[in-house]
Formats: structure tokens, sequence, C-alpha cells
């Protein structure tokens, strides 16, 4: 099929080629790199993270509990040291720093680590020497100097972190992180292990968590011992994790995060190809003339067929190859970003696998996107060289589908393997599929809409660009689309981020200014209520008991997990933090079943005592109204009956729990105390912290608006994102936009000699162009923030309160802001054709 | 050339027929001489002001009718009048109903609203007769006007021309290989090299 014909029409049409559909494969060249770039990125941080496996647990292995390390384990530790495996002991848990005298603080995570930690890696500490005065209990060393700006403090400040009273002696970085939201919510506070011992904040009913670092030293096999050691403590709710499980579920973290990432990668591959088809569409169109000038000079259709597809190939893979390569330098470029702290040595490998996956993906969809065109090459008569309306000759229905059908049959595989799962895939696929539907509809109805109902007595420059809406070959439905896409995912985050922020500013609003006491002490229940009363306030304290499920309706523990794997029993293994509580607290719970607490006196003395469930954990634990569970606190069996369950609001900041206690019921158990102070305004909030840290200095004093800085600067960063992965896919449409133009280009310069002909300004003719330019973002502005409307109503529907505002001025920006980009973008390219002398006119035809 | 005359100018390819009709039209400046239309100097006015003088006064009429592509047959009619200076410019729905009567003398009532690709290349040079005598010139420039189309449409197209043409008393010049279409003219201009051969009438 490739002969010699073949081969020259090809090289003569290449050039042609690639000034008409190149700069299209430019938009889906982006695309690929992004794709590139991430999966490169992912193999890096695997393979980083598996060779730094032991630095980023801070050992090989590591044990750890939500409650102290009970005697066996205490035992083994002692007997592995004995036999010369290195073992560290620490504990980590959220507390508050503030400083002393001073109003305001930060939630932040406390780690207490023994001397010697960490046992893998070089700590990086500022000023050099810092380090081994923290671990010797002199004060604080923090991951990140930003949250000292945030208290107001320098280094060598005292601070009071839960109740250590130490001064900050530098930063500490290449230490273990803690994994996901913990690192987001609260900035690392290192103290020795001793210090924090010392301060009480490890003691029964506390919330921290227990840790032992092991190094069985090398050559020693370290997941033999794993497994010995989990055999060893199972049922003491001790987990043992290796070094390489956690650079493994750091990696898959990662890569979450890369295959999300990825699927606007994905989406501007589409994107630009769409332009490609679109570009290839209309070179084939202007080619029939001269195809079928071939086809009477005796060409034969398979062999220019064959020239034509070829000539896809070569753009489709020129485009995806070169998008490959971009991508690799992206990749390298990643490292360098400022402020990328990563817990081990990223260094950026060319990464062959997700090269030939960026490139066949990228040539392979692109291709796809032109065959419809190219099939049709096939179709043309040689009858059309003679008379025009013989080339007119439209695909059959059966191609269209079929070609319909291979181009979402590939969106879905694609994206399934994108986010390497079937389901997802396919509901992403759809609602991927139906956001360019939509856009496209939309796009269609304005391009048909918008010339009738502009009237005739409307200004030439208006229906010159509502005119050039459906210019012949002006492709503006794929700029419209291409463009719309970005707008529509900005609006998207201008609206829900909205949303978010008035969620955020009514939780400000409320009256007075609330925080949160915790870390009570039994024996400073009284003096906490005491000193409120001196300010006119009262507050509800909340006992907090740890417990564990012992048993549920008879059934043992050990039965009930019976064939569930490690991650699906969360709900029966995990350490409850429960509290007993006489009413319901009617701002943020519901009973659905049951009752809540049965004061009646037939109640049968000595029984089980009552719960009342969430109802979300009642069903994942399979219980109901009249279940009875076991508990275990602090090594007691205690039997309970459900006798309501309740729904709660999470969303809210008050103390909200998954089982409730009817009163009484815990009393004696040793616990902490928490409650929710209502102080009318900042000032009494603030007396009343500085009273609780003198007094109680172990007790944390959280100021509600702190915890809302926290979210707001989450919102931040989230939105930071967004926002980058928006610019993209808009410089996409920008690509596409250009490309679009420049297409026309020779189209447009013949217009304008007409017009300038017919005795058009030099004006007339620029507000022409003009008004084609807003008009085109302008549409793809408002197609976009429509969709936005509709997809993000669904969205805060199904995942917050609804819309609760719509910020128009927003909105209506990012919509102007469409229009004034595509028209600045677009001079680049217009300006020129708009220069040319009346005489081409005449000339052209000649 | 007189007021309300008509001129044919013949002569084999690349004799310069386009290129006099470019001068006469103030498309181009000549490299030499001057160009007078009515009162105006031609020669001695800036691109800009030439434009202005082509929308008041001049019409054209192409070999390959030039349509605007995206314009329907009706806007493209009405184009020329919307470029007329305001002071000149008639109300929108006067330059309507003009546009209209003028598609209607071409025979094209029934075409108004289509886009040019979707009309015969004898309907394209209609309404591009109809565009040339929208805003009335007082000269009307035709290149080859029937170049492009069969003998039938290119009868239609010439008769349409002659008839407006009559009832305007507008001055008519046309560039045509064609010699009975020259033969129309009252005057037929040859050119050979570049250079005006002796006259017949």
């Amino acid at each position: 099929m490739i002969d010699g014909f073949t081969r020259r029409l090809l090289a003569r049409e290449l050039r042609a080629g690639v000034r008409r559909i190149g700069a299209f494969t430019l938009a889906a060249a982006l695309g690929v790199a992004i794709l590139v770039a991430l999966r490169s990125l992912q193999t890096d941080v695997e393979m980083g993270a598996l060779a730094e496996a032991s630095q980023i647990l801070g050992g090989d292995l590591r044990l750890q509990s939500s409650s102290p390390f009970p005697e066996l384990a205490l035992s083994t530790l002692d007997s592995l040291s004995a036999a010369g495996v290195e073992v560290v002991r620490g504990a980590s848990l959220a507390s508050v720093a503030a400083v002393p005298g001073r109003n305001g603080s930060r939630l932040v995570q406390l780690l207490g680590v023994g001397p010697g930690f960490p046992l893998a890696g070089d700590v990086r500490d500022e000023p050099r020497g810092s380090w081994d005065r923290v671990l010797a209990g002199e004060g604080f060393a923090v991951g990140d100097l930003a949250v000292l700006d945030q208290l107001g403090i320098q280094v060598g400040d005292t601070v009071a972190v839960g109740g250590l009273r130490l001064p900050v002696l530098g930063s500490a970085r290449g230490l273990p992180v803690e994994p996901g939201i913990q690192t987001l919510v609260g900035a690392p506070f290192f103290a020795a292990l001793s210090q924090v011992q010392a301060g009480g904040l490890l003691g029964p009913g506390s919330v921290a968590r227990h840790r032992a670092y092991l190094s069985p030293g090398s050559g020693e096999d370290v997941d033999a011992l794993a497994l010995h050691l989990t055999e060893r403590l199972e049922g003491s709710g001790v987990r043992v994790r290796t070094a390489r499980e956690e650079a493994e579920s750091l990696a898959e973290a990662f890569g979450y995060l890369a295959r999300f990432l990825g699927l606007v990668g994905l989406t501007g591959l589409l994107l630009g190809a769409v332009g490609v088809g679109s570009a290839v569409r209309s070179f084939i169109a202007d080619r029939v003339p001269s195809i079928a000038v071939l086809r009477c000079l005796g060409a034969r259709t398979s062999s220019i067929g064959a020239a034509y597809l070829l000539l896809a190939v070569v753009l489709g893979g020129g485009g995806a190859v070169l998008g490959a390569a971009l991508g690799v330098g992206l990749q390298h470029l990643v490292p360098i970003i400022p402020g990328l702290e990563l817990p081990f040595a990223l260094e950026p490998q060319l990464r062959w696998g997700a090269v030939w996956a960026g490139v066949g993906i990228g040539a392979w969809v692109t291709l796809l996107a032109s065959l419809g065109p190219l099939l049709r090459v096939r179709r043309i008569s040689p009858m059309a060289a003679l008379r025009r309306s013989a080339e007119d000759a439209t695909g059959s229905r059966l191609e269209a589908w079929g070609l319909v059908g291979a181009l979402l049959l590939t969106l879905l595989v694609v994206v399934s393997l994108q986010v390497a799962d079937l389901w997802s895939g396919l509901w992403i696929s759809l609602g991927l599929a139906a956001a360019l539907g939509a856009l496209a509809g939309l796009a269609a109805l304005l391009a048909w809409g918008l010339p009738r109902i502009v009237s005739g007595s409307a200004p030439l420059a208006v229906r010159q660009g509502v005119a050039a809406l459906n210019r012949p070959g002006g492709q503006s439905r794929v700029t419209i689309l291409a463009l719309g896409f970005g707008t529509f995912l900005l609006a998207g985050v201008v609206l829900v981020e909205a949303n978010f922020r008035d969620a955020l500013t009514l939780e400000r609003e409320r009256d007075g200014d609330p925080a949160i006491l915790f870390d009570i002490q039994e024996d400073q229940v009284a003096r906490v209520q005491g000193l409120l009363r001196e300010e006119g306030l009262s507050i509800e304290l909340l006992p907090l008991v740890p417990g564990r499920i012992q048993e549920i309706d008879g059934q043992p523990l050990d039965r009930l997990l019976e064939g569930r794997a490690q991650s699906d029993g969360w709900a029966y293994r995990r350490l409850y933090r429960n509290t007993e509580r006489a009413s319901l607290d009617p701002l943020s719970e519901e009973v659905v079943a049951g009752e809540w607490w049965n004061s009646s006196p037939d109640r049968e003395p000595g029984g089980p005592v009552e719960i009342s469930v969430e109802v979300e954990l009642a069903e994942e634990l399979g219980l109901d109204v009249g279940s009875r569970v076991t508990w275990d606190i602090q090594g007691l069996p205690v039997s309970s009956v459900v006798t309501s369950l309740r729904t709660v609001e999470w969303g809210t900041f008050r103390p909200n729990f998954f089982v409730v206690f009817e009163p009484g019921a815990l009393e004696g158990a040793p616990s902490t105390w928490m409650g929710l102070l209502n102080a009318p305004d900042a000032e009494v909030a603030r007396r009343i912290q500085a009273q609780v840290a003198t007094e109680m200095p172990n007790v944390s004093f959280l100021d509600l608006t702190t915890l809302l800085d926290t979210l707001e600067d989450l919102t931040n960063r989230t939105t930071r994102v967004f926002r980058f992965l928006t610019a993209f896919l808009l410089a996409v449409g920008a690509l596409v936009l250009l490309a679009a133009l420049l297409n026309t280009r020779l189209e447009r310069r013949r217009e304008t000699a007409l017009l300038r002909t017919l005795g058009a300004s030099s004006a007339v003719v620029r507000r022409g162009a003009l008004a084609e330019l807003v008009l085109l973002g302008g549409v793809a502005g408002v197609v976009g923030v429509v969709l936005a409307l509709l997809a993000g109503t669904v969205f805060l529907e199904l995942a917050f309160d609804g819309v609760q505002v719509i910020p128009w001025w927003g909105l209506g920006a990012v919509a102007l802001g469409m229009a004034l980009g595509a028209a600045l973008v677009g001079a680049l390219v217009v300006g020129k054709a708009l220069r040319v002398s009346p005489m081409d006119a005449l000339r052209a035809e000649s | 050339m007189e007021s309300g005359s008509r001129t044919a100018i013949t002569g084999p390819s690349g004799s310069g027929k386009t290129t006099l009709l470019g001068i006469m039209a103030g498309l181009e400046a000549p490299s030499s001489g001057r160009v007078r239309l009515g009162q105006t100097e031609l020669t001695s006015c800036t691109e800009e002001e030439r434009a202005g003088f082509r929308a008041r006064h001049v019409g054209f009429v192409f070999q390959t009718f030039h349509l605007l592509p995206a314009f329907s047959a009706l806007d493209n009619v009405q184009v020329p009048l919307e470029l007329l200076p305001r002071d000149r410019r008639p109300a929108p729905r006067e330059i309507r109903a003009r546009a209209l009567e003028l598609l209607a003398r071409v025979g094209l009532s029934h075409r108004t609203s289509h886009l040019p690709h979707e009309l015969s290349g004898g309907e394209q040079q209609r309404v591009a007769v109809a565009r040339a005598f929208a805003a009335r010139p007082r000269i009307l420039f035709s290149d080859e006007p029937t170049g492009n189309l069969d003998r039938e449409s290119g009868v239609r197209v010439v008769e349409a021309l002659e008839s407006l043409n009559a009832e305007t008393g507008t001055t008519l010049v046309t560039v045509t290989h064609d010699l009975e279409l020259a033969a129309r003219s009252e005057r037929v201009v040859r050119l050979r090299g570049g250079r005006l051969e002796p006259e017949t009438s």
C-alpha cells in the first residue's frame, strides 16, 4: 500500500500538514507532557521511597499502639534489645502550642523520641548540634521554622506544648514524617520522650500513640522479625510495621495524587486531540479538489488514503514524542520546586515505561480523533474535479458509530488505567464525556442561536463576530470546547471555594469566642469549673474513656474478624474514645432509632449499661437497637446494650462521639476530660486561657479560630493545586485558539482585503476581528460558567449543604476574563492578517 | 471616461488589465501619473481616504464572486450600505429593505438567508452584483464577471448587471476576455504588454 507515490505525496503534504495541524498537536502534546511527567515522578517516588525506606520510618521496624505498651510488648522489646537489636521508644500526640503570656495558639503534633532516634537516616539540624540537645531533654526542635513565625517567636524563645515549657532550640529535617492529614493539620514539634513522659502526657486516657523503633542490624531478616513480632503481639493492640510497608504506603499516597492529577493531563490530551481531528477535517476538505484531480490522473484510493493516514500518524506521533520530551523535562524540574520537602531524596531518572505509555496513548488518541475525516478520503470521487456537488460524499452511519464507540472505549480504558480501577474509570469517563458533550452542545446551541437573535440592525462589527462563530472551516466550536473546559474548571473552583469560605466565615461570625479545653485530669475538673464560674460561665465537661470492643452479641472479636482483611475491620479494631452524657447535643445529634436513656424504674438492676451508637458505625458493625456489646475498658469488661442509634453532624466544631454511654456508666474508669467553652468575647477567652496556662499547664486550650485558621490554610493549599491544573487546561485552550486562528489566517486575509476593497476603513476591519475574538472567548466563558454552576450545584449538594452562595462577581469575572483573554491571545495572530492591501482581493483570483 | 458610460477593457493574460483596474479603482497607487474620479484626485489620497472614497462611490464585481463566507446573501448585500459614512448611511430598516429589493431584482428573493457556500456559482455572482449596486456607486468595476460561470448563468448575471446599470446610470468598467460581453459596451479598450492599443467602438 505504501508505494513510491504514497511516499512522495506524504512528503509534499507534510509541510502543509504541519502548518495546518501542527499547532493543534502541540495542545495534545501538553497533555502527554503532564501524563509522562506524573508517571515518571510516580516511579521516582516509589524507587526513592523504597531505597530509603528505613529513613522514612525512622528504623527498620516500628511498633505502635494507641494505648501504653502492654507488659508482653515491653518484655519482648527488652529481650530483643538484649539480643543486640537497636530499640528506641517514642510517642506522638496532637497538642496545642502557645507562647506563655501571649495570645494565640497552634494545633501541633508533639513527637517524643528516645535517645538514638532516628535509627536510620541523617538528621539535618539547624543550628548544628541542636538535635543532640533536644534528645538530651533541653528543648524542642520544630520540623518547619514557619510555625515559629505563626506563633510570633524565634529560635531560643520558650513555648508551651501540652504541659511542657521548653525553649525552641532549632529545626530538624530528614526525620520520619507523620502520615496523611496530621502533617497538614499540625506542625511537628520534637522533644525528648522523657520530657513528654514527665509532663504527664502519656498517662491513662491520653490520646497519644505509643511507639518503638527497631533496627535488627545489618544482615538480619527484617521481614522474619516482623512476622515473629506480629504473631507474638497478636491481640495486644500493638501493630507492627516494616519500613518497606511504610515506604509503599507513602508511594501509594503519592500515586493517588499523581493519578488524579494525571486525569487533568488526559483531559488536556483529549481537548488537543479533538482539535487535531477538526483540523484534519478542514485540511481534507480543502484537499478534495486536488485529491479528485489525482484520482482523475489515475492514482489509487488506497495510495492516496495511505499517504494521508501516514500524515496523521507522523503528526500525532510527532506531537506525542514532543510531549513526552516536555514531560521528562518537567519531571526533572519538580525536585527544584522551593518548599517541596520529601522525607527522602528524589532523583528523577528517565522512566521508559512512562515515556512509552505517554507516547502510545497520545499517538493513539490523536489518530483516533482524525480517523473520521481520513476515512472520507476513500470516498472522494474523481467527479469532484468536474462538479462540486460530487464532493459531498457522506460517511456511512456504521462507520461513524464505530468511531464514536472506539473513542468511548479508548476513553474508558485509558481513564481506568489512569485511576487503576474499572468502576471509578467508568464513572469518571462518563462524567468527562458528559461534560464534553454538554459543552459541545451548549456551544453549538449558542453558535446556532446567536446569529438568529442578533438582528440585521446590530452594528456591522457585532454581526461580523457572530457570523464568524459559524465560519466554514473556522473550528470555532472546537475552540469554544477547549476554552470552555478550562473555564468550566476555573468557575467550578471559584464556586466551590466561595461556598467553603462562606462556611468558614459563618463559623467565625458565630456569637462569642468558642474554644475547646482538653487533657483535663480528673482532679482538675472541679478547678476548671470553678475558674469558669468566677467568670460567670459554665461548661459541660465530658470524660474521655478509651476502650476497645471485646464481644458483640456474645461473639468474641477473633470470630468477628474471621475472614476479614487487615484494612477491613477498622471499626472492630480501633480504640474508641467514649464518653457519657445525660442529654443529646441538640445542635448536632438526632436519634433515628430506639430511645435516648430509658429512665423507667422497672429497669433490671445490675444489667448491661445503655449506649447510643452513631448510625453509620452501627451499620459497619452490624449493630441495631438491642445489640449487646462488651467493651474492654482498661482491662475490665463492661457489658452494654444499644438502646438508640443517632445521626451526628461531624462537620461542626462540637465535641462528637461514635459511642455515648448513659450517665454514670463510666464512673471510676480512668479518663481525661474535655469540654466546649463558649466565651462571650475574645477578652474573656484570653483571660481564661492565661489562667488555665498558669494554674494547669497540662491542660490544652484550643481557640477554635486557630482551627479555622488551619482549615483556611488547608483550603488555600488545595485551591492552589486546583488553580495550577486549571491554568494548565487554560493553556491547552489558548493553544487550540491560536491553532484555529492560524488555520484561518489565509481566509481572514482574503476577507480583510475584500472589506478594504468595498471601502471599509482599517478601524472597521479591526472592530470586526475584535468582536469575533471577544465573542469566541465570551461564549466559551458563558458556556463554561453555566456548566460549572450545574456541576458545582450537584457536587455541593452531595458533599456539603448545597449551594449557599453564588459568587456572581467572581463567575462574571471568569467569563469576562475569557473574552478579554481570547482577544489578547488572538490579537497576536490576527493582527498581522489585518494589514493587507485591498489589491490582494483582485490578485487572489488571477 | 464619461459619467454613465460603459467601457470594456480586453487583452491577453498578463497584459495589465487587472493592474489598470486596480489603479483606476484606487486599490493601488500608480508609480507615476494621476487618477481622477469625479472631483477627487485619487493619487494624492492616503489609503484610508481612498477606502472612504470607495465606500461612497465605487462598486466591484469579481471573477470569483468574493462574498463574505460567514455572511448570508442578505448580509453580504447590506455591507456596502453599512460602510457608508454616518451622515450618508440609511437607517437599519431602510438598509435591509434596499438589500431585499436588490436581491429581488437579481431573482434571489428566495435565497436571502443562505450562506455563500450554499449557493451556486451563478447565484453567488448575482448576490455580488446586488452588493455592487447597494450603495448606489457612481462607478462600478467588474473583473471577468462571467469568467467562472456557464453560459446560461453568465447571461443572467449580465442581464442583472445591465438592467441595474441602466436604471442607476452608473459608469461601468468591465475587464473581460469575452468578446461578446465586450461588444455590449459603448467603448472597447485593448491592452497589450501594458500599453493601450488604438480604440475601436
